[in-house]
């Protein structure tokens, strides 16, 4: 072999050599980047439940929640005041000589919206509030009222008759969580995570504003829970996309109906074990707390659970239950990066058409709305907990005007995304950014044309989504 | 529709490969020639990923945007290493 053949091979070994380092570095360097994204996305696991509780918490009095107050004639006789400290016009609290806007009447006018359909109104037709009231109608039929509060409904029924009356001997805590989290699966739950029951999170006493009865946990509620099972079913996309419109209302209501099925079988099953338990939707306690503590999700700026890969396009139910598992067990809260996005990303309370969400750059323990030092304006609200407080009073004159729950905070919230690789990307890019970077990341979706709301084309999109054949 | 897309990324993968080694076979390739050459592969990767992936879920002018913001880096950093890193160090 002649020297420059010679030369010639050395030369060829050394790129081959170059080669196969610089792809095992590679490769060392995707996997253990990899492996350390997939531990942010997955959510780091946090010891505490992650909001600030100062130490004068008290859990909310049922008595206080806005919809139990407008569905309950006794607490509207005991308390008018709180149908007339909001103003029609200022939309806050009320100036001197301004028409109060009543609670109850705005309540009652949403409740009805459906009567007042406009085939000439896109996304407010008969097709639109028919979808809607069909959506409701599961829901209605199992456990009538729940999403507003009424507890000890239908097949959320507080009765413990139907127990079985021998326990099923699980091994361990591992097989129990595997036969719960198996058997959410099974009922159609795209999360579920089970947590210590927090008295913190009740509400307590609780009320029923169909029978006007306050109830406690202690004399009326059958057993003492030890355990809470939080799931949470998923919205449709496309329909949350025409927010406000009737839409986002429909799929918000058939979300309704699914963790009604969800909840009612999750505690029959949890029955036919042989361990006492009773399913909520929006009864019984506060939802996105018990999210948060099952570590689903993190609270977002507009007050709903905020989940990995899904958003707020999610409703949750809960199931109370006397089974208690070892302490390792439970889930435990996660951060997933998203309370720390959501401080740089005002894109809820911008889209907010009644200008309800906070805008604050921080949490706080209290509302800082207008009217939040005014404990006869702030009612409906219970203090103590660092987050972004809503009020509730705008959001409720919006739906009644409106004609449905609108939708537009979660419509045109970043982390709301099909589920497409590319948004998994930029969700875990999320994870471990901050500052400018979320802020960025927030006008960027706007750029890439993702949360519009009042939309008109989403609807039109909407009601084609069904069918893939020629529209032409 | 993805998944053909996974396919075609793959087959694409593999194409850029069996390129490179062509090219490390006539062309000294420096560290500038690799950088420019892997970060125009990684736009272009995420550019057609990005693109196909937000048509696919009717979301268009995020497909458009993907193809502007990671496309256009990409040829640009293609068309610069090779005038730039690659073609001035060709082999005898």
């Amino acid at each position: 072999m002649s020297e420059q053949e010679k030369q010639e091979v050395d030369e060829s070994r050394r790129q081959l050599l170059k080669i196969g380092a610089g792809t095992v570095a590679g490769v060392g360097v995707v996997a253990g980047a990899g492996s350390w994204l997939k531990h942010k996305m997955e959510g780091v696991e946090l010891e505490a439940f992650p909001c600030e509780v100062s130490p004068d918490f008290k859990p909310m009095d049922q008595r206080n929640v806005n919809q139990t107050y407008c569905i309950s004639p006794a607490l509207q006789a005991k308390h008018p005041e709180r149908n007339l400290n909001f103003g029609q016009e200022s939309a806050g609290p009320i100036q001197a000589g301004e028409k109060p806007m009543s609670m109850t009447d705005a309540f009652h006018h949403f409740l009805t919206a459906h009567e007042r359909y406009d085939n000439d109104k896109l996304g407010y037709t008969q097709l639109d509030y028919a979808l809607e009231t069909a959506s409701w109608f599961t829901l209605m039929n199992l456990a009538p009222l729940s999403q507003a509060g009424v507890p000890n409904q239908g097949v959320l029924t507080w009765d413990q008759s139907d127990v079985h009356g021998h326990q099923y001997p699980f091994k361990d805590s591992v097989e129990k969580v595997c036969a719960i989290k198996t058997a959410a699966k099974n009922f159609g739950a795209v999360r579920v995570g089970v947590c210590r029951h927090d008295p913190r999170w009740d509400y307590n006493p609780l009320y029923n504003p169909l029978t006007e009865e306050t109830l406690s946990w202690e004399e009326d509620f059958p057993f003492k829970p030890k355990s809470v099972i939080v799931m949470l079913v998923g919205m449709d996309y496309e329909a949350t996309a025409c927010a406000p419109m009737i839409p986002q209302s429909s799929t918000a209501a058939m979300g309704y109906s699914n963790i009604g099925v969800l909840a009612g079988s999750m505690a029959k099953f949890m029955k036919e074990l042989g361990f006492q338990a009773v399913g909520a939707t929006n009864d019984m306690g506060n939802s996105v707390a018990y999210a948060i503590a099952a570590g689903l999700g993190e609270g977002a700026r507009n007050g709903t659970i905020v989940a990995p890969n899904l958003g707020p396009r999610v409703r949750i139910c809960k199931v109370y239950t006397e089974l208690e598992l070892d302490e390792a067990a439970y889930d435990k809260p996660r951060d997933f990066g998203i309370m720390s996005f959501c401080e740089n990303c005002k894109r809820c309370g911008e889209a907010c058409p009644s200008g309800a969400i906070c805008m604050d750059d921080k949490p706080s323990t209290g509302p800082t709305y207008p009217g939040s030092e005014d404990p006869l304006y702030t009612w409906d609200v219970n203090k103590g907990v660092r987050k972004f407080y809503s009020d509730p009073k705008k959001c409720l004159k919006f739906w009644s005007e409106n004609g449905g729950d609108c939708g537009v905070c979660l419509a045109a919230c970043p982390w709301n995304k099909p589920d497409f690789w590319h948004h998994r990307l930029i969700d875990a890019s999320n994870t471990f950014t901050g500052g400018t970077v979320h802020a960025m990341m927030t006008q960027a979706d706007i750029l890439f044309g993702y949360g519009n709301v009042n939309d008109e084309k989403a609807v039109k999109k909407y009601w084609q989504s069904g069918f893939s054949g020629d529209f032409t | 529709m993805m998944g053909l897309m996974w396919y075609l990324m793959g087959m694409g993968t593999m194409a850029a490969i069996w390129a490179y080694v062509s090219l490390l076979g006539r062309y000294q390739l420096d560290w500038k020639a690799n950088l420019g050459l892997f970060a125009a592969f990684g736009f272009a990767w995420i550019c057609i990923g990005w693109s196909w992936g937000s048509f696919a879920e009717g979301e268009p002018q995020s497909g458009a945007m993907g193809l502007i913001s990671f496309g256009l880096p990409a040829l640009i950093l293609l068309v610069m290493s090779w005038q730039k890193f690659i073609l001035p160090n060709k082999k005898a």
